[in-house]
């Protein structure tokens, strides 16, 4: 059982090309980039202008007009609509694509063998034998109950802690630091380095739409000396750009990550039928985070471009 | 957890290339479709608009025209029963007119006829009492006394008559 639980909360090396690291986050990302590119192909390959679409043409155009009148319903406003709708959409299909890709069956398991630096061996055997021994501990308490005499099932846990140490060691490092199997695919999502990019993206946009619409103007927000409050305010305007990264990465990347290892232990301790409420669960927590981060997205952008005397 | 640049740059380019991916060949595409749709169905409302705008005046139109026709053909029908009146009264008014005229011509005739069957029975009984009268007085008298006296009888007879 204990070979079925890998957990790391950072995005593992598959190889490296031109001198970049291709984590395993990184390799899904690019494959649902890839899915997303080839949807867009096959769909305008077989686009008709008629009355009744059928087929890919009709999944596309229901995805796209539904997203189209959720932005088109916050800006009410069709240059608006026009000029957000392809990142709104774009961050909702990439977020939700890698947020259920992590729930197909092989995504976290199907691991490839990669020679791994030694601090690395160790920060991950440390970290897999800590969320193992925590897991098989919880299973032990329930052997507890079962058991005769408490003896014997200190004996067991202890017998068993040994046992998962030594497997997780040969399981993610080898034998003598030796490669390590490393799961091929992981959601984009999972890896906070993919969610503080689409927050930098979401937040510069932002800016840029900004000053877009209100020319410097826009700044107004962050540098206004038309009095303490305000100048106070434009400090807390600036800060909270800033954090607003950090929000949006931490929100997708702990909800989807956390999703991640709650489906990994639930498979972990009983596979058959306990992990499928939470696998209902995670599909729609990986649909409200994408139409969160998306929205949240809009909202920022079509604040950015109404100026502050509209407001 | 290791945020490394490399990897949010990655990332970044990435996500930047899937967004223009998607709006070259998927956002604007189907967007333009909706617009040719959208921009048929309002052509299509104005033209159903349109239609129904010309089916009422149509309807007006052809209501004015039953309504003129329906007041022709009254009109029509009032002159054609007045003209029928006319011509049943003119066509009677002409067959009493002949009947009076036939009746008259009949009666002239019957009269004339009348007259004319008088005179002959007046002739026949005439005759017949001459003839009698000469047998029972035995006496001739002359042709003329004959007449003369037989006419005197036989008028007294009509009169009584």
């Amino acid at each position: 059982m204990a070979a079925g639980l890998h957990i790391s909360i950072s995005a593992e090396r598959l190889f490296t090309l031109g001198g970049i690291d291709i984590t395993n986050s990184m390799f899904t990302s690019v494959l649902v980039s890839l899915l997303l590119i080839s949807f867009a192909i096959i769909v305008k390959s077989k686009l008709k202008n008629v009355s009744k679409p059928t087929g890919i043409q009709n999944f596309a155009e229901m995805i796209i007009e539904s997203l189209h009148g959720l932005v088109h319903g916050v800006t009410g406003d069709l240059k608006r609509t026009r000029l957000f709708f392809p990142f709104i959409s774009t961050f909702f299909l990439v977020i939700i694509l890698n947020n259920w890709l992590g729930l197909i069956p092989g995504v976290g398991t199907i691991r490839m063998l990669v020679n791994e630096e030694p601090t690395k061996i160790e920060e991950a055997s440390e970290q897999s034998s800590l969320l193992v021994n925590t897991v098989q501990a919880s299973e032990t308490i329930a052997i507890e109950e079962d058991a005769v005499s408490e003896n014997e099932a200190v004996v067991t846990t202890e017998e068993s802690a040994s046992e998962t140490e030594e497997v997780s060691k040969e399981e993610t490092t080898g034998e003598h630091g030796g490669p390590v199997a490393v799961p091929i695919f992981r959601p984009g999502t999972a890896d906070i380095n993919t969610t503080i990019s689409l927050a930098l993206v979401s937040i510069i946009v932002t800016q840029i739409f900004g000053v877009m619409y209100l020319k410097l103007g826009y700044f107004k927000k962050f540098i206004n000396f038309s009095s303490p409050i305000m100048f106070f305010v434009g400090i807390l305007e600036l800060i909270s750009e800033f954090a607003k990264v950090i929000s949006f990465a931490f929100r997708l990347f702990g909800n989807i990550f956390a999703g991640e290892v709650l489906l990994v232990v639930m498979a972990f301790l009983f596979p058959v039928i306990l992990p499928m409420p939470f696998y209902g669960l995670e599909l729609f927590v990986g649909f409200i985070q994408a139409l969160v981060f998306s929205m949240l997205t809009l909202v920022f952008f079509n604040m950015a471009t109404i100026s502050h005397d509209e407001h | 957890m290791d945020i490394q640049l490399t990897q949010i740059l990655f990332q970044i380019i990435n996500f930047s290339v899937v967004l223009g991916a998607l709006t070259f060949l998927l956002y604007k595409p189907v967007i333009k479709i909706f617009d040719e749709r959208a921009l048929r169905i309002e052509e299509g409302q104005k033209a159903a608009e349109q239609a129904i705008k010309t089916k009422d005046e149509l309807d007006k139109e052809k209501k004015k025209a039953d309504n003129e026709h329906k007041k022709e053909r009254a009109r029509i029908i009032n002159e054609a029963q007045e003209e029928a009146k006319q011509r049943a009264q003119e066509i009677v008014s002409t067959a009493r007119k002949e009947t009076k005229e036939e009746q008259a011509k009949l009666l002239e005739g019957w009269k004339e006829e009348k007259a004319q069957l008088m005179k002959e029975a007046k002739s026949e009984m005439t005759d017949a009492i001459i003839a009698i009268s000469a047998k029972v007085i035995g006496k001739t008298l002359d042709t003329k006394a004959q007449q003369k006296l037989i006419d005197e009888e036989i008028n007294l007879i009509i009169k009584n008559l």
